[in-house]
């Protein structure tokens, strides 16, 4: 393996609706990128992202999988994040690590919920974004509809780098407006071939190009002075100036795949390794002290880990991206959150669950390492006179509460360790023991994020659990003054116990004056306070203890407040 | 205090009370601290019952983003969890609506409000007060304390 430098280094989040067939294209991407020979399908329960059992139980994706492909020279680190709104936790992550987010749409059913969904969140974080348009094959796809769909929702940033010669079944060919070529590719996909673009088709190349070009010219001076007086730039102009347009997020570029048959992958991959910004194109991220750090080479080595997650026989598996310096196997590193030291033996770039051993890893790049000492998600190790620390990823706040109980009631404390375990994997589960409630409460995005937890505890911990209803958090309090008394007696052998207390309750209110004189039926009692004792409740609101002693009947009364 | 802790009524917490302990009588062999503290806890609990005692839900702020055109779905939903509405305005081509909604009725609301507007609304939601509980819904929450009661029992 490589060892790639930081400006050939673009880290890509795959995020869209669910079903719209990410998982899908990364079997392509890895095909193309020579990283597997065979493809798998998630009907089948064998691709590569979905690889945990709850995945291929229910066939869609519950976290973010990593893996990475080479493309002309440039290693683009991709992730796969689940589409669904419950696992967004997952995509947010993904996002933060990453410098822009392909969102891929369903050419069947053009923009949908998961389609907004996901541009708002990529939205939120400010991150570049491109369209891939999958599904091309499908006798229900309309390319000009979706086309239309996404400019009419997200405007006219969105700019087709490619349009189909032949969507639909037998769908092959595209002609690409960036190259100028019209690409054709084999029945059952793989490499294209390149061509000249076809008579018929090329008003509508000369009118997309002239689109294309315009939006690209508009980020740069210089390009648009050209473009104004030549009306043409070179291909080298175009890209920079649709890269620059994407760091600004003022160009969505568009292109076309056919994951399933794996047509246009290859093309797709050649795209974006030439447009996708890499990690120095991009602002800097800051430290929690608002420092910035250039990704740069030459920089202290400091390593921000983002995701842990449990695998079969390996144990625990750390990833990071290294967010300064060169990262060397062997490096003795300093956990700035835990004061811990740390060694990372062996440090590994992932695809999927396979792991290749790697002497160094520069900045802006992914890795792994396995079975760290004391490395939470979230954690910034640093070489010796490193003083920074990240924390750059806000998940959304939970949406949906439910008690969770053992069924066997002495594997609660078991059941605690893995919901510790369950919320550092994945942050967007919040944990919470109520005392109050007398319940462990558990906080997700929706129910099927926590229908997912309890598979994950019963099928791979082997717990039995039950959700409830979680309990309410009632108050009480009273509406009027009353008087009781009560005399506790046990005198009946032993040491007795014997005590009798006479009281009044009444409701308190912030700033009402000291008691005076009640009434009960026809007694009266005025009060003479000895004594004031101020409680406040942890639960809000307040007790309040008087010491009194009633004037009417002159016995001195004597009690406890407690 | 120890009373506080699990109200008379419902097993909850209680707040916001006085209390004016003005009499008792002692043994001068048997009364020890435990002694006064169980009868305390009694007295508490009868003048308590006495005292025309309410029960506290806790009320949240929602707000919710969604479409204008499933409004009506929403609005209606919102009356069948004795939500109150306290305001609307439409942003970025959403509408936002801010309702005041008890917790209880608050359970696997994001559920029901993505099968209602299609997964294209959302909401957050946070702690506001405690109200008084209406007497239906009280009297329904004695009766449940009860049972459970006698359940341990």
């Amino acid at each position: 393996m490589k060892v790639y430098k930081t400006n050939e280094i673009k880290n890509i989040s795959l995020v869209g609706g669910k079903g719209a067939g990410k998982t899908t294209l990364t079997e392509s991407i890895l095909l193309e990128g020579g990283t597997i020979s065979r493809r798998g399908t998630v009907d089948g329960g064998n691709t590569v992202s979905d690889n945990s059992p709850v995945e291929k139980e229910y066939g869609y994706s519950v976290s973010s999988c990593v893996f990475y492909a080479e493309k002309d020279g440039k290693k683009l680190n991709f992730f796969d994040c689940p589409g669904s709104d419950d696992f967004v936790g997952n995509a947010v992550t993904a996002l933060n690590v990453t410098d822009t987010a392909a969102l891929v749409v369903d050419g069947r059913n053009g923009v949908e919920v998961g389609t907004q969904n996901n541009f708002r969140t990529v939205e939120r974080i400010g991150k570049p974004l491109m369209f891939v348009i999958n599904r091309l094959e499908d006798e229900k796809c309309d390319f000009d509809n979706v086309y239309n769909q996404l400019r009419e929702t997200f405007g006219n940033k969105v700019v087709a780098l490619q349009f189909p010669v032949n969507a639909g079944p037998g769908f092959n060919s595209v002609v690409d407006v960036l190259a100028m070529k019209q690409y054709t590719w084999p029945k059952d996909g793989g490499k294209a071939t390149a061509s000249d673009i076809d008579g018929a088709h090329a008003d509508k190349a000369e009118e997309y190009r002239m689109a294309l070009l315009e939006m690209a010219a508009e980020n740069d001076e210089e390009l648009m002075m050209k473009f104004l007086d030549e009306m043409t730039l070179t291909d080298e102009e175009a890209m920079k100036g649709i890269r620059m347009g994407m760091v600004d997020r003022s160009i969505f570029p568009v292109v076309l795949v056919s994951a399933e048959k794996n047509i246009g992958t290859d093309r797709m991959l050649e795209i974006m390794s030439a447009i996708v910004p890499d990690v120095t194109d991009m602002p800097a991220p800051k430290t929690t002290n608002g420092d910035e750090v250039p990704a740069d080479e030459n920089g202290p080595v400091s390593v921000y880990f983002f995701k842990t997650s449990v695998e079969t026989h390996i144990g625990e598996v750390s990833y990071f991206k290294v967010m300064s310096g060169v990262l060397k196997a062997g490096a003795d590193l300093t956990n700035m959150n835990r004061g811990s030291k740390e060694r990372l033996a062996q440090i590994n770039v992932v695809c999927g669950q396979n792991k290749t051993p790697i002497d160094e890893i520069h900045a802006g790049d992914i890795g792994a390492a396995v079975k760290l000492k004391d490395v939470r998600c979230g954690n910034t190790l640093n070489e010796k006179g490193c003083e920074y620390i990240f924390d750059f990823i806000e998940y959304p706040a939970p949406k949906f509460q439910r008690a969770i109980r053992a069924l066997n009631e002495s594997e609660t404390e078991k059941l605690g360790a893995v919901l510790n375990r369950m919320h550092e994997e994945d942050p967007t589960l919040l944990i919470e023991q109520s005392k109050e409630l007398r319940q462990t409460i558990v906080s997700g995005q929706g129910e099927f994020h926590l229908r997912t937890l309890k598979w994950n505890i019963e099928n791979n911990d082997k717990i039995q659990i039950e959700y409830q209803e979680p309990r309410i958090p009632y108050r009480e309090t009273i509406t009027k003054a009353a008087r009781a008394e009560y005399r506790h007696k046990k005198q009946s052998g032993g040491s007795g116990q014997f005590g009798e207390v006479h009281l009044i309750v009444e409701p308190y209110r912030e700033g009402m004056p000291e008691p005076d004189t009640y009434k009960f039926g026809n007694q009266e009692y005025k009060m003479n306070i000895k004594d004031k004792q101020e409680i406040p409740m942890e639960w809000g609101g307040m007790l309040v203890v008087y010491n009194c002693i009633v004037l009417r009947v002159s016995w001195t009364a004597w009690s406890r407040a407690r | 205090m120890d009373r506080m802790e699990q109200g008379p009524l419902t097993g909850s917490y209680a707040r916001d009370v006085r209390v004016c302990i003005y009499d008792g009588k002692m043994h001068p062999v048997d009364s020890n601290e435990i002694s006064f503290r169980l009868a305390a806890r009694n007295a508490f609990s009868t003048a308590f019952r006495d005292a025309n005692p309410k029960v506290l839900e806790p009320v949240y702020d929602v707000e919710i983003l969604l479409p204008a055109d499933c409004m009506g779905g929403v609005q209606s939903d919102l009356q069948g969890r004795r939500g109150i509405m306290m305001d609307m305005s439409s942003a970025n081509g959403l509408e936002r609506v801010k309702a005041r909604i008890p917790l209880k009725e608050m359970s696997s609301y994001s559920t029901s409000l993505s099968s209602i507007s299609g997964g294209r609304a959302s909401f957050s939601m946070k702690f506001s007060s405690y109200e008084l509980v209406p007497a239906d819904v009280q009297a329904q929450l004695l009766k449940e304390y009860e049972e459970s009661k006698q359940d341990e029992d």
